[in-house]
Formats: C-alpha cells, sequence, structure tokens
C-alpha cells in the first residue's frame, strides 16, 4: 500500500525533520497526552506539537523508581525516565512541555519535569465535569496556554491560522474516524495494530502530510481485497495505550482475535468529535477538547465514559471486551468493575481486565490469560 | 460485656452507658463486636493511648459514641450525609441543621475499629470484593467507605458529599453506591494545575473555581435535604470551626516548645483526627471540653517534666500520620524522637492574615489552598520548610501512605527539596493509613532508630 509505505518513510525520517526545524527556529511543544491539548494552538503559531506517548519499555519503569512512587500509573511514571534516560529523541527536542492536568498521576509528570529537568512545563487545569463552571476554567486555561504559546513562539494566534488549524485537525479526525468505522465490517480492511499504528502516528507526524496519508489510506482501503476473518472481534479499552505498548494488541492478533475498535483516554487519539470552525473559536476549541468528548475516567460521575463503550461494543459488534492498562490507574481501575458487570449484564459479554507494569516478564502469563480468554469467547 | 471498657478507658459513666445500652448493643451486635474484641481492645487502649489523662479517655468514649452513632443513623435521623475530607466549614454547617446527620466513615472507622478495635481487616476485604482489588494500589480510607457499606456494617447514606479537589480516587465507589442504593452524590470538583514554586501565593482562579464548586454543591445540597443552608448558617459554623480550631493551636502551641514531649503522638491522633475529617454532632458538643481539659492535662504534664521521650530527644515534624494503627507512633517514641508539630495542621502566619475575599465560599476555598494540604505538593515543601525554621526542628518524618497518589510521590520530592534546599534531614517512611497488612512495624523500626541516631549525632 502506497499511503502506508509513505507515512513509514515520513515517520523514518520524522525526528531528524523535527532536529531540523527546531534549528531554524521551529519551537517543539512536546504534549502531556491526557487529550485536552488542542493542538491546533500549537500549529496556529508555527510550533509542532508532539505528544509524549512513548511506553512499553522496562527500562524506563526501572529508572522511574529513582524519581516517584512506584504506585504512581506506570506510563506517567516512566515519562520522567525518557527524558532523563536521554535515549528518547523527542523527549530530548521539546522546548516547552504542556500538561493538560487530569488527575495526580499526571500532576506527578509535571512535577518530576519541573523538580528533575530544565524543561519549561506549562499546565493547566481539566475539571472532573462538564458543568457551565467546568467550562469557564477549562476555556480560561486554553486562553493562558494560547498566551504561552504566542509568547514562547513570537507568533500570534489569530482567527484566521487557528481556523484553518482546525480545519486541518477536522480533516485529520474525520479520515480516522472514516477509517476506524471500516472496522464494523464483516471483514475489516485494516487490523487493530495497524489503525492503533496510524492513531500513533498522528501525535508527532507533520499534519498536513498525515491527512494526505490517511486520505489515501482511506481509498486504498475501500478496494482492498478483505481477508475472512475467522476469530472474535475484540475491544481494547483503558487507561492508556502507549506507543510501543503492543504485546496485547500482538498476543491477540496472534491468537486469532481481530482488535476491530478501542476506546483509550490517553496515548490514543479521540476523532469522534470536530470542532466548529465558526463564531468564537477558543470557546469552539473548548467544547470540542471537554463538553463534546467522551470523558476521562477521572471525571465525577464516569458514566458517560462507560456508556460509550457499551455503545462502541454493541456498534462494531464485539465479542469481548479486554480491558488492558498500565498498573495503578485507580479512578478506570475503580471504573472497570462497574463497566464489567454492565457489559455482562447488558451485553452478555465477559471482559478481561489486565494491568501492565511494561514489564517483559508478562508475556508468559498474558499470553495464557489471552488464549484462555480467546478460547472462552469462540465457544 | 463492654461496661469495664467504656467506664475504665472510654470516660463513660455508668448512667450514659445505661440511658444507651440498647443501641450500644445493638450497634456492636451489628459491628460484630465481641468479648473478644472488647478484650483486645482494652489492651490497645492501655497499651498505647494516656488513659491517665481524663481528656483522652474521654475522646475515646467520643468515637464510640459517634460509631455507634453511624451504624444506627439511618433509622435515627432523617437525612444522612457522608463527606469526606476537605469541606470542613460545610460538614460543621450539616451538623447544625435540624434532622440531618452527617459523618465521614472511613477517618471514623479507622480510629474506632482500628485504632480501638483493630477490626479494620474485613472491611477493606469487603471493599477488594467489590471493585477496590488487592494490588492495585487502592487508598484503604476509600476502601472502608465502600467496603462498610457492602458489609452492611453502616447504612448507605442519602447524600454523598465527596470532593475532587484532593483526591482522585474517593469519589469514585461512590458511583457504584448511587447506582445499587440510590444515593446522591454531589461532588466539589477541584483542579490539578498548580505549578511548582507557585505557593504561598494562591491562583486566584483556582480559588475562583472551588469557591463556584462549594456554591454549586450548597445548591445541590439544599434541594437535596430540602433545607436552606443560610449565610447565617454558614456564619455559624465558621464560628464554631473557628472555636474548635484555636483550641487546638492552644495545645499545638505547648506541644510545639515542650521538652520532653508530654504526651503519646497516638493521644493526638485522637484529638487532631476530627479536624481532617468531619464534625459529628456529639464531636461539636464535647469537644471544646475535652480540649480544655487537654490543655490543662498537659500543662500539668509539662510543669511536672513528665514525658513519653527523654528530655532533649530530636524534634521533628511529621506530615499524615497514620491513623488506624497506633504502634507506628508508639515505635518513634521508643526510638527517642520526640513530635514537635504536624506540618499540616500548623499556621503559617500567612494564614493569619484577613482573607482578601469577600463571600463564605471564596473565604472558605482561599483558607483550604493556603493551608497548604490542598494545594499541592510544592506546598507542602514550603510549609514544612518555613515551620522547620520557626521551630529549629532538626528533622522531618514525612510519613507516607502507600496507594495515596498525591502523599506518595510528595515524600520523595519534598524529601529531596528539604535536604537540598536547606539540609533539613527527613525520612520519608511508607506505611499504609489504615490497612496494616502493607507493612511491618518492626521493619520500620529499624530505618527509624538510624535517622534518630542520625538526628542525635547532629544535635
Amino acid at each position: 500500500m502506497k499511503a502506508k509505505e509513505k507515512l513509514r518513510s515520513h515517520l523514518k525520517a520524522r525526528t531528524l525533520e523535527l532536529a531540523k526545524l527546531r534549528t531554524a527556529g521551529i519551537k517543539i511543544i512536546g504534549v502531556a497526552p491526557t487529550g485536552y491539548f488542542p493542538e491546533e494552538l500549537a500549529i496556529s503559531c508555527g510550533a509542532q506539537p508532539v505528544g509524549l506517548i512513548r511506553g512499553g519499555d522496562d527500562g524506563a519503569v526501572m529508572t522511574s523508581t529513582a524519581y516517584i512512587m512506584r504506585w504512581i500509573d506506570t506510563f506517567w511514571r516512566s515519562q520522567i525516565s525518557y527524558r532523563v534516560l536521554n535515549n528518547e529523541p523527542l523527549y530530548q527536542m521539546i522546548d516547552l512541555l504542556v500538561v493538560p492536568s487530569t488527575d495526580h498521576n499526571v500532576k506527578a509528570m509535571a512535577d518530576c519535569f519541573e523538580f528533575y529537568t530544565d524543561v519549561p512545563v506549562f499546565r493547566y487545569g481539566v475539571p472532573h465535569e462538564k458543568t457551565e463552571i467546568g467550562f469557564k476554567y477549562f476555556l480560561d486555561g486554553l486562553r493562558l496556554v494560547a498566551q504561552r504559546l504566542e509568547e514562547l513562539t513570537g507568533n500570534k494566534i489569530d482567527d484566521g491560522s487557528l481556523r484553518k488549524a482546525i480545519e486541518l485537525c477536522n480533516k485529520e479526525r474525520e479520515l480516522l474516524r472514516d477509517i476506524s468505522l471500516m472496522r464494523k465490517a464483516e471483514r475489516p480492511p485494516i487490523s487493530g495494530r495497524e489503525f492503533i499504528n496510524l492513531n500513533h502516528a498522528a501525535s508527532w507526524a507533520d499534519k498536513t502530510l498525515m491527512v494526505e496519508v490517511l486520505e489515501s489510506l482511506r481509498n486504498e482501503l475501500k478496494e482492498e481485497e478483505r481477508p475472512t476473518l475467522k476469530g472474535p472481534r475484540v475491544m481494547l479499552t483503558g487507561s492508556t495505550l502507549a506507543m510501543g505498548d503492543y504485546k496485547i494488541i500482538d498476543i491477540l492478533e496472534a491468537e486469532g482475535a481481530q482488535v476491530v475498535v478501542e476506546h483509550y483516554s490517553e496515548g490514543l487519539r479521540d476523532y469522534w468529535e470536530v470542532v466548529e470552525p465558526d463564531g468564537d473559536l477558543m470557546k469552539a476549541l473548548a467544547e470540542c477538547y471537554l463538553m463534546r468528548k467522551v470523558c476521562h475516567g477521572t471525571f465525577r460521575p464516569g458514566k458517560e465514559r462507560i456508556d460509550f463503550i457499551l455503545r462502541l461494543a454493541r456498534d462494531f459488534n464485539v465479542d469481548g471486551i479486554v480491558h488492558y492498562e498500565p498498573m495503578y490507574r485507580d479512578c478506570f481501575d475503580v471504573d472497570a468493575w462497574r463497566l464489567a458487570n454492565r457489559l455482562k449484564e447488558e451485553l452478555g459479554i465477559s471482559m478481561l481486565q489486565i494491568n501492565t507494569d511494561y514489564d517483559a516478564s508478562e508475556m508468559g502469563t498474558l499470553r495464557t490469560r489471552v488464549e484462555a480468554y480467546v478460547e472462552t469467547i469462540k465457544a | 460485656m463492654y461496661d469495664n471498657l467504656l467506664t475504665s478507658l472510654c470516660g463513660y459513666t455508668a448512667e450514659e452507658i445505661e440511658r444507651d445500652r440498647a443501641r450500644i448493643d445493638k450497634a456492636f451486635d451489628v459491628l460484630g463486636i465481641g468479648p473478644e474484641d472488647i478484650s483486645r481492645a482494652e489492651n490497645r487502649i492501655t497499651t498505647y493511648f494516656d488513659v491517665e489523662l481524663s481528656s483522652v479517655r474521654r475522646q475515646l468514649g467520643v468515637y464510640i459514641r459517634r460509631l455507634v452513632n453511624l451504624v444506627l443513623c439511618k433509622e435515627e435521623w432523617g437525612k444522612v450525609v457522608y463527606t469526606d475530607i476537605g469541606e470542613m466549614r460545610l460538614n460543621v454547617a450539616l451538623n447544625t441543621l435540624d434532622g440531618v446527620y452527617s459523618e465521614q466513615p472511613s477517618c471514623l472507622l479507622g480510629i474506632a475499629m482500628g485504632y480501638i478495635f483493630d477490626k479494620i481487616t474485613p472491611i477493606i476485604d469487603s471493599a477488594e470484593a467489590h471493585g477496590m482489588p488487592a494490588g492495585k494500589a487502592m487508598c484503604s480510607g476509600t476502601q472502608m467507605n465502600l467496603g462498610a457499606i457492602r458489609m452492611g456494617i453502616i447504612p448507605p447514606p442519602d447524600i454523598a458529599l465527596v470532593s475532587g479537589y484532593y483526591c482522585d480516587q474517593v469519589t469514585k465507589p461512590y458511583e457504584q453506591i448511587q447506582e445499587s442504593y440510590g444515593t446522591r452524590t454531589i461532588y466539589i470538583d477541584g483542579s490539578y494545575d498548580s505549578p511548582w514554586g507557585q505557593y504561598p501565593e494562591i491562583d486566584p482562579r483556582r480559588v475562583a473555581y472551588l469557591a463556584a464548586q462549594l456554591r454549586k454543591a450548597i445548591g445541590e445540597l439544599e434541594d437535596a435535604l430540602g433545607v436552606e443552608i443560610t449565610d447565617e448558617v454558614l456564619a455559624n459554623a465558621n464560628r464554631q470551626y473557628a472555636k474548635i480550631y484555636y483550641g487546638m493551636a492552644a495545645y499545638n502551641q505547648l506541644l510545639r516548645t515542650a521538652d520532653p514531649q508530654p504526651v503519646s503522638q497516638t493521644s493526638l491522633i485522637l484529638m487532631q483526627a476530627t479536624s481532617v475529617a468531619n464534625y459529628e454532632r456529639v464531636q461539636l458538643e464535647e469537644l471544646p471540653q475535652v480540649y480544655s481539659t487537654f490543655i490543662r492535662e498537659i500543662k500539668q504534664r509539662i510543669d511536672a517534666g513528665m514525658g513519653v521521650v527523654p528530655k532533649g530527644s530530636p524534634r521533628v515534624a511529621t506530615y499524615s500520620p497514620p491513623m488506624g494503627d497506633p504502634a507506628i507512633q508508639r515505635m518513634v517514641e521508643e526510638c527517642g524522637i520526640q513530635v514537635a508539630l504536624w506540618a499540616h495542621m500548623e499556621l503559617l502566619p500567612l494564614q493569619m492574615e484577613k482573607s482578601p475575599y469577600p463571600t463564605w465560599e471564596e473565604r472558605t476555598a482561599h483558607s483550604l489552598l493556603l493551608s497548604g494540604y490542598f494545594y499541592d505538593v510544592w506546598a507542602k515543601s514550603y510549609r514544612a520548610k518555613e515551620l522547620a525554621k520557626i521551630y529549629d526542628l532538626n528533622g522531618m518524618l514525612w510519613f507516607y501512605s502507600y496507594a495515596c497518589r498525591m502523599d506518595g510521590y510528595g515524600a520523595s520530592l519534598g524529601k529531596k527539596y528539604l535536604e537540598e534546599d536547606i539540609n533539613l534531614p527527613v525520612l520519608a517512611l511508607e506505611m499504609e493509613s489504615y490497612d496494616t497488612r502493607h507493612y511491618s512495624v518492626e521493619a520500620m523500626r529499624t530505618r527509624v532508630e538510624t535517622f534518630a541516631e542520625m538526628l542525635q549525632l547532629r544535635k
């Protein structure tokens, strides 16, 4: 497939490209991937946003113990390591770390960057409810981060540049959604692993190129010869799915299951809603990123997220759900109990719950559990 | 079965027992408290607490009364509201309303079922079977709220007033309680976005947001309770709160400078635990008298040169002392460390200044955030630094509870900051607030002994 090849070559050269851009004065904005930073803001003032979504390495987890307690969420705990270990180029080149702070796990990451590194950090709060006062607080936060980005880049965010960025990002979301929805088919044209790779790529690829790739890919997939799906259809969900944390998908697909849909609050990009490119654009961003987006697992109450997962499970006709996430993400863990009960009661679907500490030694037990689960839902 | 425990060790009079016997019997039956538990409680109280002080005995009795009230609250009160740590003034206000009972179960159960009866584990087991499993670093305080309701030892509340400006997790189990029992959950939201180094400056946006949340919560409470929470109710709550707070400040003032430390930290926990939890009605009625007796008894001990550690022992501040197991505090004292103050309870001079905000909600929000405890890790570290300077402390014993996201990572950053910035030795000591299965006091002793020796050498 030409589109996939184009993306592969782009990503191969992307780190170097970003380094060159930085040398040329373009600011690189590292984004803590809670899903509440409108990257339109960075793009519209000429900066390059990159999601800090690396995960899945036990080395980073081990290193983090020197900086932070072991019961902070594994993904967020390991983020400080990618910076201090100096082995992940993206983490070395950021001029500003933007942290939309949802909870203590995310806040801990921001504190560690402020305390242990020289990276400037800008954080703003994500309220845990979709109310008028929550909206106002979030909107204020967006205005402050926009101001910070303007100061950093020296470029003004005006309506023209912001609308253009919104249209570009909307296009990307629409294309991701179109491709994702193709997986509703009895014979999905794209595997779960491929779709997740695409989604992760969108966090750091050049936006214009990403849109071109997705557009071509969507057309190519329409003509794709689809393999017959033999195994069960599975949904993945949880708190965070990091770039590099692919063992669960690989095991599932190796066991003959097909991951047909996923819902994660972090790591993967949300593509279900688009920003209205009219009126007060800052408000439009806040509307989309807070009010219309399916809520994060730390929201109170969090029923909307559970309802949405059930809806996806129904719409994508899944046979099973794997709740897979890093260790110690407390709010998601507590909600998982209710999710499992509702899946069983309302859809008659069982849920496999797995927590990972990104440890290589998990592979054996993980494979056994997944094998058993896939056998169960096949039956 | 329990007469001796209550009269000799918990400050009850014979008349009070007779008056309450049917209720106590009923509550103890629901809680599964039998002769063995009574005997264990007697042993624990005489081992760990300063029971020769009448104020300590009386306060132990207050916890027993509150425990009985909690178990029976649904049948005795029109509306039951459970709260969590945080908005103390609002808790006080609730307990002044007709027909309303308000309590914070986890802290009360920690003291009553943990400190006194050592019967917490089955409650945590119950939570682990209902969505807060073992091995996932669940907060034991939050587990106790859920576990006790699921066990049926305390009733599900009509209303849960839960805050999210300090802890993420504490609100979550109430969603399943709401689904199972129809409890109405009222949230007070917050946001964790203060930059490192901001405190003692308080972000006005955070004040405004928390104040708006308090106003919203009051409106929802009025709707749920069918009563008006007037400015007068709130002002009255403030007065009652202030009275208690200044009582606490008065005995803390004595303890800061006393050498040797005149009473055990275990007794102090009994006095202060209420201030991070709730002021139930019995507590509101009894606390002023208990405090005034406590102050008199401390003075007597100081005058007599009595102490629970040798005179001249290193003086430290603590953060987040354990609230379910008195063995930890006793061990610290046995190692020869005197605790001069609790860093999160102390007032810095800036907290004594008049609030710049006009409304009750704004003043309350500002005051909560200014306390540091509800602000962030930097605020805690900053406060510890200031207190160490003001009171010339030798070190800091920073307890942190396993599974507490806020306190846990705060301890590691705070330790580094204090050691590097003011060369204050800090022992960050992991324990668990209520779940005794997570630590061994004897294993902790080795570290505390070494720390004590090091502090002694530095003096």
